[in-house]
């Protein structure tokens, strides 16, 4: 049986941005990676040249077949997918995700 | 936000007696799981064979299985020549002080020659560099000037944090040298490749030659499947260490 596995990620945050990395083992190039980007998720899939075995603590140590990463990422706030960008490097993939620039209003103060 | 640990015991018992004078190399989860991948890998490259176990009842009710045998996943092991403390499974923020005085005063009263730590070092920039540097830590001048002899760049400054930090000076207390490898790792990812460049400073230190080719060659399969006890390490370290020195 074949199962998607997650993969693990960490997110962080700069002055300007969201930076997502993910670790992606058995991921040797950029195209064989897929990010979608909406509003407010981030979904990544990641396919495998092979097939491989991996078992968890939660599975008793069974082993399963995987040959795909697979994890939707709730942002903490809306987005535009259009300025995402990402690169990927030594089996890490970065997405960097700008942050919206919101306009201020001065307060007069009466 | 107040958080209360509770202090459990940890008990370690012998599974068969050992010599004098071997030398103690700990391994436990940590940031990039540096010390459990080489402590795992040296235990399958000299047919290394478990001596003791650690028990606790803060430790999570899980028994690896090997060859239909339960095996302790917290662990020592030995050749003759090194004793290695390693585990499968994370260590409790609960545990690290007692389970480090349970290790000190072990080793202590195996009267080992001398114990070696292996670590992590947390960088962001791990992603850009291919091969991470390896700094060491001693807890005696005489320590310090093996470490230089030995080509083992000293870590100058900084703070440790952890149950290696403790373990240094709890043995320095105990007149028993010890030693810190620590390598550039990513912050919460398994790294074979920190393991790598760790190991062969280990090999300096202890003049003994460790391939650690056939670890980089198995790099993705480590890093796949310890991806759960790496998340669960870097979980607990959080737990057991303030932010500001992690």
């Amino acid at each position: 049986m074949i199962d998607n596995v997650e993969p693990l990620s960490e997110i962080y945050e700069t002055s300007d941005s969201y930076i997502i990395t993910m670790d992606l083992p058995f991921i040797t190039d950029k195209n064989q990676i897929e990010i979608y980007a909406k509003e407010n998720e981030l979904e990544i899939i990641a396919t495998m040249n092979r097939k491989v075995y991996w078992s968890s603590f939660e599975g008793f140590g069974r082993k399963v077949e995987v040959n795909k990463f697979r994890k939707k990422i709730s942002l903490p706030v809306k987005i535009d997918p259009e300025t995402v960008k990402a690169t990927f490097k030594n089996g890490v993939l970065i997405v960097e995700i700008p942050k919206k620039r919101e306009k201020k209003t001065k307060i007069n103060i009466s | 936000m107040v958080v209360h640990l509770e202090y459990y015991d940890v008990d370690v018992v012998e599974l068969e007696p050992l010599p004098p004078n071997l030398i103690a190399i700990e391994g436990l989860p940590d940031i990039g799981l540096v010390g459990v991948i080489s402590s795992f890998h040296l235990i399958e490259k000299m047919h290394m064979k478990p001596v003791a176990y650690f028990k606790s009842v803060a430790l999570p009710p899980i028994q690896s299985v090997k060859m239909g045998i339960i095996q302790e996943p917290m662990a020592a092991y030995s050749d003759g020549k090194l004793l290695i403390i390693t585990s499968e499974v994370p260590v409790p923020a609960s545990i690290v002080k007692n389970l480090s005085r349970t290790i000190a005063d072990w080793l202590y009263e195996k009267r080992v020659s001398f114990a070696v730590s292996i670590n992590g070092y947390p960088t962001q920039r791990r992603i850009e560099i291919q091969k991470p540097e390896v700094v060491g830590v001693s807890n005696s001048e005489k320590g310090l000037e093996i470490l230089k002899e030995k080509g083992i760049k000293p870590l100058e400054e900084g703070y440790l944090a952890g149950i290696f930090a403790e373990l240094l000076s709890l043995l320095k207390d105990r007149n028993i040298d010890a030693y810190a490898i620590i390598a550039e790792s990513f912050p919460t990812y398994p790294d074979p490749g920190a393991a790598a460049s760790a190991l062969e400073a280990l090999s300096k230190l202890l003049d003994m030659k460790i391939d650690v080719q056939e670890l980089l060659e198995k790099a993705d399969e480590i890093r796949l499947n310890l991806k759960d006890l790496s998340a669960k390490a870097t979980q607990n370290k959080m737990e057991a260490v303030p932010s500001m020195y992690r």
